[in-house]
């Protein structure tokens, strides 16, 4: 082994000398190493389901210390290489080389610094095989429809059985009017202790013109107080208007908790749906803009419940919750239910209204148990934004005056009645389902599975390499005093820069300094530039090799600024440009490019580099 | 009779002289001219046959004498000496006003020519010989190159510019992979890098360090392996600042010997300047000596003429300047100076050393060290 090693060296300081002096193929091989390291580290990372139920993992590299471990490997691989390339080379001892052998040479810098610092991706593509391979689409899809299925009996959650989630398969498309004071008493209402159903058919009115604020302004000509709800679409957004009531009086049994009002979905299993599956928000509660545009799926739960309920069979619903007992085993959800005990529960065949309830976390001993409460966090996880209302109290010539309707004139009743609240907390079990933890867990299996962690980690990795690359390259062409001086030299240059707004600022430039400092590094940039190229003999070497490596080491943040600067005047011209009444719409450079910009600025730095190795050379022959 | 086939010739006689040192380093020279890959191996294995029974002279010669048998055999091209590789003309450095200034120097130099350039401390040496190598700028004058291939570009050209410091940079890594990576940087096909590289250790007598870490050599063999490195990269002209520093006086010889033959090759000559202290060495191997003080250029082909060819003689002594005086009644002594170690003697030019010694020895006095120094670069340093 040692033989052939010595072998191959061999042949690479014959036949390659800047691949054996770059130690490229030891470093890779290094690399490679340590990157199926990477890989099989995130494949285990999250073997155990449990991990897989806190809010987000995308982020667990780096919340579990894991890019610790990458930066110490990182840094002694690179202070390792560095080590073994310094030991040779060509350029300063002034062997022949060529434009390209030099480039090759940074290129060489780039790929190794690129290698030994990108193990997240190995991380990450081990960590989503194992998401893909141990919970599979098809698998995850299965469960899903279990779960959703099951979730009408989950009884954590009053506000889920109230008449308002109600889903009439005779009348689609009606709205449940629950604010008090819009309620028409002259027509059929339903009333639950402190709260009113009435149910309105609907017409629609679709607004296409944005106003000046970007947003699609409410139709003038309907009235505010027909106003039910809105829905946005790409181009256009819909208003709904009550139209007139609807007495569904023979479809209600009950106006109190029943699971037949349950119509909600507990995750949907919908990898398109990508706004579902950002940051923040599947945690939550489906807000009423999904409630609305998932109308057909919750249609669908309400009917399978009903439909399950009908069948008046318990050993039917003790099945599905068997299922559901078994999946929430496997992915690890911590509850203390038994399908028998909860099918009896669910089961009360005259009018299966909600008598027993589940607690969503396990409570310790003398604990009172809130239902608001998250069981990741022991925090609120959201706040129940159904508060009963009590008509709207005003202040008139110091006392508090109730000018409008009091739920007593719906519910004259209400004093002998128990309130929901009560009643949950009268009725709670001492059963319990972390079941946050599951829609975490769904959510995280999800995002693993869909995030392109690639494109959007690929741009910092690649630039710290080029970075890294460049700054290695001035020291190996120029020398220590010079990069240092570099250094110093930049750092003033940004003092003085800032000192120059200032003053430029407080002398009358206020609002204009984005373009002010912008054209002044532009200009300072353009010297540094243009100094190595058309008037390098002007100046001593040592200075010339200051102008060369900040050259090297910055020309990619000016094509930034160029970039910066036309977007300016881009954004200027818009606002010249636009009326203003309508929306400022205008795209900059930056905007349009996105992520594209940073390939791009990278491949003009690489071409950059390649043109400049004829400045080095040059530099590099000059006397002192 | 070529060139070449006259130094086999000469290797020849060493051997037959049973000077076997000598004779072997003039045989690796004969070889290194042949460019031939087979001879190479073979040289070196001699050298390696050498080195592991250095007792067997016998057996040494004998191998030797096949080996130039065939070296004998293969044609080498001779190189035609033609014009100057180097040209300066009226080359002037000053530092700032009434500051150091070195110059005006004009000289020039062609393949084969050693030059060596002396003088003081602080006189100016390494600033010409960096300035020749373009390695610092210059003031006024102009400085012109030609090499076998126009240099493409201002970094061609100095790669073709060899200078070698007093102080080398420290070598990394393993010796031999350090001269290997020379060679294929220039470009030398891979099957070759090895034997190339070999064949220059031996030469250079470094066989037997060439496994060991650069801080386990002494500072003479670190010169010699920095001499290696540079002739791998078959230099048309080399600028050597101070190489017998640091060396004893045996070592100083031996080098200055290589360096000469070295660039007296007959297919690939060097054109060597090399600045020094060792004075006497120097002239020894060199073509020309030019002498810096304060920067002012002299060379030893002014030496006839600006004295009206006095007989000179440096005369180290424990006598007194009376005995030495009456020792010399009988010649036409000009002037006898006491520098604070040594007498100079100017005598008219009709005067002969011969004559001079016998006097001192019938006088009897106590002389130490004794040298006619008339010409000498040496009298501007005693003067």
């Amino acid at each position: 082994m040692q033989k052939k090693i010595k072998d191959f060296n061999r042949y690479l300081l014959e036949k390659h000398p800047t691949v054996w002096n770059t130690k490229i193929v030891w470093m890779l091989l290094a690399g490679l190493i340590i990157h199926i390291i990477f890989f099989f580290i995130g494949y285990i990372s999250h073997a155990d389901p449990k991990s897989l139920h806190k809010f987000d993992v995308r982020d667990d590299y780096f919340a579990d210390g894991m890019i610790f471990i990458h930066l110490i490997i990182s840094i002694l691989m690179i202070v390792g290489w560095l080590i073994l390339m310094f030991k040779n080379n060509a350029f300063k001892n002034f062997y022949p080389v060529t434009k390209w052998k030099m480039f090759s040479q940074f290129l060489q810098y780039f790929v190794i610094i690129f290698t030994c610092t990108s193990f997240f991706f190995s991380y990450m593509t081990g960590f989503r095989l194992f998401v893909k391979n141990t919970y599979p689409d098809d698998r995850m899809s299965e469960s899903i429809a279990v779960i959703n299925k099951t979730y009408p009996f989950f009884s954590q959650d009053i506000e889920h059985y109230t008449l308002d989630n109600k889903i009439f398969p005779q009348y689609p498309g009606l709205f449940c009017e629950t604010g008090i004071e819009k309620i028409d008493r002259n027509k059929k209402y339903f009333v639950y202790y402190d709260r009113v159903y009435q149910y309105y058919t609907l017409y629609s009115k679709t607004v296409y013109e944005k106003d000046n604020s970007g947003g699609y302004p409410f139709p003038g000509t309907e009235p505010e107080a027909r106003f039910a709800y809105s829905e946005k679409h790409a181009d256009s957004e819909t208003y709904y208007f009550k139209k007139e009531v609807v007495d569904l009086s023979p479809y209600i049994k009950t106006t109190g908790l029943t699971f037949y009002n349950f119509s909600n979905i507990f995750y949907r299993n919908n990898l398109e749906e990508k706004t579902f599956l950002q940051r923040e928000y599947y945690n939550d509660q489906f807000t009423d803009y999904d409630k609305n545009s998932y109308r057909k799926e919750r249609a669908e739960i309400s009917r399978l419940t009903a439909q399950l309920l009908d069948k008046r069979n318990p050993a039917e619903i003790e099945k599905l919750m068997k299922s559901f007992l078994k999946i929430s085993r496997d992915f690890g959800i911590s509850n203390n239910l038994e399908a028998g005990n909860w099918a009896k529960m669910v089961y009360h065949p005259e009018d299966f209204e909600v008598r027993y309830f589940i607690k969503k976390y396990k409570t310790n001993p003398g604990e009172q148990y809130d239902p608001n409460k998250s069981s990741q966090y022991g925090e609120y996880g959201y706040v129940d934004t159904t508060v009963p209302t009590d008509s709207a109290a005003n202040v008139v010539n110091g006392e508090i005056v109730n000018d409008s309707v009091q739920i007593k004139d719906f519910n004259p009743e209400i004093s002998s009645q128990l309130s929901p609240q009560d009643y949950f907390m009268k009725n709670i079990t001492g059963y319990y389902y972390h079941t946050d933890d599951l829609r975490n867990f769904l959510g995280n299996v999800d995002v693993i599975k869909s995030t392109d962690f690639f494109s959007e980690n690929i741009h910092i990795y690649l630039w710290i390499a080029f970075f890294l690359a460049t700054v290695i390259f001035s020291f190996r062409v120029t020398d220590l005093k010079s990069l240092l001086f570099s250094m110093i030299s930049a750092g003033i240059l940004s003092l003085v820069i800032v000192l120059i707004t200032v003053l430029y600022s407080i002398s009358g430039g206020r609002g204009s300094e984005e373009f002010f400092i912008s054209y002044l590094v532009f200009g300072i940039g353009l010297f540094i530039l243009a100094v190595p190229v058309l008037m390098m003999g002007k100046f001593r070497k040592l200075v010339s090799s200051i102008f060369i490596t900040v050259s090297m080491n910055g020309f990619v943040l000016f094509v930034l600024l160029l970039f910066f600067i036309v977007s300016l005047h881009q954004e200027r011209a818009c606002n010249h440009l636009i009326s203003p009444l309508r929306y400022n719409t205008c795209k900059t450079v930056i905007e349009t490019l996105g992520f594209s910009l940073s390939y791009l600025i990278l491949m003009i730095g690489f071409v950059f580099m390649y043109f400049y190795t004829a400045v080095l050379k040059k530099w590099k022959a000059m006397p002192e | 009779m070529t060139k070449h086939q006259q130094r086999v010739a000469e290797v020849y006689h060493f051997f037959d002289n049973k000077d076997t040192v000598l004779g072997f380093r003039k045989l690796l020279d004969s070889a290194m001219d042949t460019q031939d890959m087979e001879i190479y191996r073979q040289a070196v294995e001699l050298t390696d046959w050498k080195e592991q029974f250095p007792e067997s002279t016998e057996e040494l010669i004998e191998k030797s004498k096949t080996l130039l048998q065939k070296i004998g055999k293969i044609p080498v091209k001779e190189y035609a000496l033609g014009q100057p590789v180097l040209r300066a003309g009226n080359i002037i450095k000053s530092y700032g006003r009434n500051r150091f200034s070195l110059g005006p120097v004009s000289m020039k130099i062609c393949k084969g020519q050693v030059y060596g350039l002396v003088g003081e401390n602080g006189n100016g040496k390494t600033t010409l010989l960096r300035i020749l190598a373009k390695e610092i700028s210059y003031s006024t004058g102009e400085l012109h190159y030609s090499f076998n291939e126009d240099p493409q570009d201002e970094y061609d050209l100095r790669t073709k510019l060899v200078y070698i410091p007093q102080r080398t940079a420290k070598w990394y890594g393993s010796l031999k992979d350090n001269l290997k990576f020379v060679l294929s940087n220039y470009g030398i096909n891979p099957e070759e890098n090895e034997t190339r590289t070999l064949m220059m250790i031996a030469r250079l007598g470094l066989w037997n360090y060439r496994h060991l870490k650069w801080n386990e050599l002494s500072s003479g063999y670190k010169m010699r392996f920095e001499l290696a490195r540079t002739l791998l990269r078959k230099p048309e002209i080399l600028l050597l600042d101070e190489p017998l520093a640091n060396l004893d006086v045996v070592a100083q010889q031996v080098i200055l010997e290589d360096l000469k033959s070295i660039a007296n090759s007959v297919n690939h000559p060097i054109a060597l300047i090399l600045s020094s202290q060792q004075l006497y060495e120097v002239e020894k191997v060199s073509d020309k000596v030019i002498f810096l003080k304060n920067g002012q250029y002299k060379d030893n082909s002014e030496l006839k003429g600006d004295t009206g060819n006095q007989l000179i003689i440096e005369i180290d002594s424990v006598g007194s300047r009376k005995e030495l005086l009456e020792a010399f009644k009988d010649f036409n002594l000009e002037k006898l100076n006491f520098n604070g170690g040594v007498y100079v003697a100017y005598f008219s030019p009709e005067t002969s050393f011969s004559d001079v010694m016998a006097a001192l020895g019938k006088a009897g006095t106590d002389i130490v060290y004794l040298r006619n120094i008339s010409s000498s670069t040496r009298r501007f340093f005693v003067n």
